[in-house]
């Protein structure tokens, strides 16, 4: 879109236009030349007066430049402070990064306090504490954010360990004060040993606990989250009748175990990126080893890795990182809540990303199909799933098109109308004083804002919304004589449409893309909504998805078997996985998956052909 | 990920089979039988077997330049400055077709459904299309072929079958129409309606095998010609010779007499739908072709930005015809008099010189090594 706006520029505008920096100065002495040079043009108007006056002015105005020894650019400036700024943060995380724990108690004490504000950081807890080992006692201190930890995993498996079980008689005269410590007295499953400050800071921000202990170099910093946090639920946008009812939640590791819980594969691996500046928020990359493609997953890791913001809180935001073209109306990435849908994702060869703190998982690549599917398609048999899927189409196409085909009808293409419904239809707008296109965007705006305040209202109020809604949208516009009663049915169908698009971004997207539609068969009819499809088309086909043609396996055509796009296969036909996203193995299942039966096309389960067929 | 654009031959086979049959939505049909009467599915069956042959002959002469073009084969045959008249041809005669068709279109649209709107509107919605079309390249113009053309074709036989109650075989005889002089009198220059044939030659260097090129032309003149003969077959036998000259737009005639019913009596403005599908996927393929042309021919850089330059001349040239009429009179007495040698006897005689010219420079230098 840039691109297409700067060429149109380039072919509009005589001259190219010069880089502009917003934040660089004129120079002071260029400034200077072109008001000479402007002056000297309009000199010969002047009369004498303006013209000393003037040479007042500049003599004034040359000695005030005498006075300034050099011009300052703003963005000089900036950059200096930025880079000044920039180099004290990196001195400041490479001073953290690089400084290693001191032996000596009191300095780390004094550095976490100072890195942490302790003094002022009410959820900031420090505990200081004794350790005996090997007979002699080492003053020690644990630091962890109240709320983010298990009180009680450090009251049992830090704390009474530490202050407790040391006087216990151990064999371990021959290990050093850290092995003793780490071996024996910190009965915790999840422990890192770190050799800076960074390290411990890291894992105390996000739910660890660091232990110091006198005398060593080193600090512990163990696993003892604890938050709040919300349990698994049902899905709340992605509802199914048949399949499992479980959906995922804010906290990353519990959302890649509801995968494994799913998939139970050794090769399912979750590779941890941080993301985030400063929220260092957990991403997980997820795919089975041996069936996605390696370059996808290299690209997902690129991709995730060169991301450079302060914070990240949701997988939305990562989705807008992430995406091919920001400008295409059309996600080029599924958001999904549902782990049983993820894991048939996986197992097709997708990668996965989970982000902390978002209950919405990231799949890619997909394709325009994969948007208007529904996992319950797969629960369902075959025949159902497949009406399923076309009846979606066709509230995709009516959500898209019908407003806009009922304005090109009574605007322009009268002729199309069976005599009876065109009388219907006429007399039904007899009274309205709008034309239909003022009509409709009345009506669809109104729609529209129904559903947006039916989002944003608070729960005690809903019904009320739906009252006046249903007011708006019903009987009372048509007695007002605002709308005809034949557009209400309309608009009322173009909504009921909307809801069944599967995807909630698709749907965002083709809410928006309706009104364009309306204004082009405003303009000019079914000529208008056809250079809408024909536009609409081309940027669909022309945009990726990490890569796979977002239409594919359709345009292009790619020559896999499997077509699970408008139509799905019988279960035990789906035999490949799809082959325009290059799995390590396109073979999900045997020629013959149903083993049980004697023969399948044409073919017997021994392999031999089947001449009763 | 800087790729080159290749497009596979199903692709390239629609693009091919869209360009050589979008006349029949157009006039083709009345003015075929204005030409040959009767016959004139046999004079365009006789065109679509000489086109055929022709292309066997290019197609046996075009297999050393396999991933080349028609213009590196022209700077093969007349060096540089055969490139760039070669070029220079091809461009004149693909603006021409394009400004022609755009106007056709835009009239023809102008008089079904946009009767008030003015034709530069009408003219300026298409260049709309177009511009998109060709910014976004051969790639995405040829996946849209292969959506919309299975569908083009399948909603162009409805017509032709919900006609059948109005066929009637003997409304072809007289069998050879205005006469076997006339067949094929008009039957040659009527060869030029195969003449988008040679937009073939400048995809080549696209397709994913390069070397099917044969296959793909192949198909695309067989089921070209089978739509082109069955258009004018059809629409014979549901209006016989004189009446078959009258009609303004032949097929959407036949689209008004659909009656499926009670209900379903006037379902020829959908027809507008697949009308302007049509118009868009040509002529943002012309586009596509004029700028790519021009910008082989004088080895230029960049493509895009040759869009606009020249969507404002094909937009102003198609506003120069006075009306329909004149614009019809521009293709029939100069574009289809001259076009078939252009881009069907034009490249034979290119390739030919170029063979003999690459087979001369071998033997020079065979002979060379062995003096050597």
């Amino acid at each position: 879109m840039k691109g297409i706006a700067s060429y149109l520029k380039s072919i509009l505008l005589f001259k190219p236009e010069e880089p502009k920096n917003p934040f660089v100065l004129d120079d002071f002495s260029n400034q200077n030349d072109k008001n000479t040079g402007d002056k000297n043009t309009d000199v010969s108007l002047m009369d004498d007066d303006t013209e000393k006056d003037e040479r007042d002015a500049e003599s004034k105005k040359n000695e005030r430049r005498k006075k300034i020894i050099k011009p300052v650019s703003v963005k000089s400036d900036m950059e200096r402070e930025d880079e000044n700024e920039g180099k004290e943060d990196r001195e400041e995380t490479e001073n953290g990064k690089e400084e290693k724990i001191s032996s000596s108690l009191s300095i780390c004490l004094e550095v976490i306090k100072k890195r942490y504000s302790a003094d002022i950081n009410a959820d900031f807890k420090i505990r200081e504490f004794k350790v005996r080992v090997k007979d002699k006692v080492y003053k020690a201190f644990v630091c962890f954010f109240d709320g983010l930890v298990e009180s009680s995993i450090i009251n049992n498996n830090i704390l009474l360990p530490l202050m407790t079980l040391s006087v216990m008689p151990m064999d371990t005269e021959d290990q050093s004060v850290r092995d003793v410590i780490f071996e024996h007295l910190i009965p915790q499953n999840q422990i890192t040993e770190c050799k800076s400050y960074q390290e411990v800071v890291d894992e105390i921000n996000f739910g660890g606990i660091g232990i110091f202990i006198d005398s060593l170099d080193v600090a512990f910093a163990a696993d003892v989250k604890g938050w709040e946090h919300r349990n698994v639920e049902q899905p709340t946008s992605e509802l199914n009748i048949r399949g499992p009812r479980e959906s995922f939640i804010e906290i990353s590791r519990a959302n890649s175990a509801l995968l494994r819980k799913i998939l139970k594969d050794e090769n399912l691996i979750v590779e941890d990126v941080l993301v985030g500046e400063r929220s260092k928020t957990p991403c997980s990359i997820v795919y089975i080893k041996n069936i996605a493609n390696a370059r996808l997953v290299d690209e997902v890791r690129k991709r995730l890795k060169s991301i450079k913001i302060a914070y990240l809180r949701d997988s939305g935001e990562l989705e807008q990182f992430l995406e091919d073209s920001t400008f295409l109306p059309a996600p080029q990435m599924l958001l999904t809540e549902r782990p049983d849908r993820v894991a048939a994702y996986l197992g097709e060869g997708r990668v996965a990303i989970i982000v902390h703190g978002s209950p919405h998982v990231i799949v890619v690549p997909i394709t325009f199909f994969n948007l208007i599917h529904s996992p319950e398609d797969y629960y369902l048999r075959y025949p159902y799933s497949t009406l399923l899927r076309f009846i979606r189409i066709m509230g995709i196409l009516i959500t898209l098109f019908l407003p806009a085909v009922y304005l090109a009808i009574t605007n322009y293409h009268q002729e199309m109308l069976p005599t009876d419904l065109l009388l219907a239809i006429a007399s039904s707008r007899e009274k309205v004083p709008f034309p239909t296109i003022v009509s409709i965007i009345i009506m669809e705006v109104a729609f529209e804002l129904i559903r947006e305040a039916g989002i944003r209202i608070p729960g005690p109020i809903g019904p009320t919304l739906s009252i006046v809604g249903g007011l708006i949208l019903g009987q009372a516009a048509v007695s007002a004589n605002l709308v005809s009663p034949f557009l209400i049915v309309i608009v009322a169908v173009t909504g009921i449409g909307s809801f069944a698009v599967p995807d909630f971004s698709l749907g965002y997207s083709f809410r928006a893309l309706r009104f364009i539609y309306i204004l082009l068969a405003g303009f000019s009819g079914l000529l208008g909504i056809s250079l809408g499809i024909f536009i609409h088309f081309l940027f669909l086909i022309n945009a990726k998805s990490f890569g796979v043609p977002f239409l594919a396996p359709i345009a292009p055509k790619t020559t896999g078997k499997r077509t699970n796009t408008i139509f799905r296969a019988p279960l035990w036909k789906e035999e490949d996985r799809p082959d325009f996203i290059n799995p390590k193995n396109v073979k999900q299942q045997p020629f013959i998956s149903r083993k049980w039966v004697k023969s399948e096309k044409g073919v017997r389960v021994d392999g031999s052909e089947d001449e009763n067929r | 990920m800087d790729q080159k654009t290749k497009i596979g031959n199903f692709e390239a086979a629609c693009i091919l089979l869209n360009l050589l049959s979008t006349k029949i939505i157009l006039d083709f049909p009345r003015t075929v039988s204005e030409d040959a009467g009767n016959a004139a599915w046999l004079m365009i069956l006789l065109d679509s077997v000489v086109v055929y042959i022709l292309f066997l002959i290019m197609t046996r002469l075009y297999k050393k330049f396999v991933s080349n073009d028609l213009l590196d084969v022209s700077e093969t045959a007349f060096g540089e400055i055969g490139r760039i008249i070669t070029g220079l041809i091809y461009l004149v005669q693909f603006v021409f077709i394009t400004y022609v068709i755009l106007r056709q279109f835009a009239e023809d649209i102008k008089v079904i459904s946009l009767t008030s709107t003015p034709v530069s509107i009408v003219i300026l919605l298409f260049s709309a299309g177009m511009t998109v079309g060709a910014y976004l390249g051969l790639e995405a113009i040829s996946r849209l072929h292969v959506l919309a053309i299975p569908l083009m074709a399948a909603a162009f036989l409805m017509i032709l079958l919900f006609n059948v109650s109005r066929y009637d075989a003997s409304r072809l005889a007289p069998w050879l129409g205005l006469g076997i002089e006339a067949i094929l009198e008009k039957g040659l220059i009527n060869l030029s309606y195969f003449s988008e044939l040679v937009a073939l030659f400048f995809l080549t260097p696209f397709l994913k095998k390069e070397k099917s090129y044969g296959e793909v032309g192949r198909y695309g003149i067989f089921f070209s010609g089978l739509f082109l003969v069955l258009s004018v077959f059809c629409y014979t036998m549901a209006y016989p010779y004189p009446t078959s000259t009258e009609f303004f737009l032949p097929v959407y005639q036949m689209a008004r007499t659909i009656k499926i019913g009670r209900f379903f009596t006037r379902v020829e403005a959908a027809f507008i739908l697949i009308w302007a599908s049509c118009a868009f996927l040509y002529l943002s393929s012309s586009l596509y072709f004029i700028t790519y042309i021009f910008q082989r021919t004088f080895n230029l850089k960049y493509r895009k930005p040759l869009i606009v330059p020249f969507i404002i001349l094909i937009f102003t040239l198609s506003l120069l015809p006075e009306n329909l009429y004149s614009t019809l009179q521009a293709e029939m007495q100069i574009y289809r008099i001259f076009s078939w040698m252009v881009t069907l006897i034009f490249p034979i005689i290119l390739l030919a010189v170029a063979s003999a010219r690459k087979r001369l420079g071998k033997r020079k230098e065979e002979a060379g090594l062995r003096h050597d």
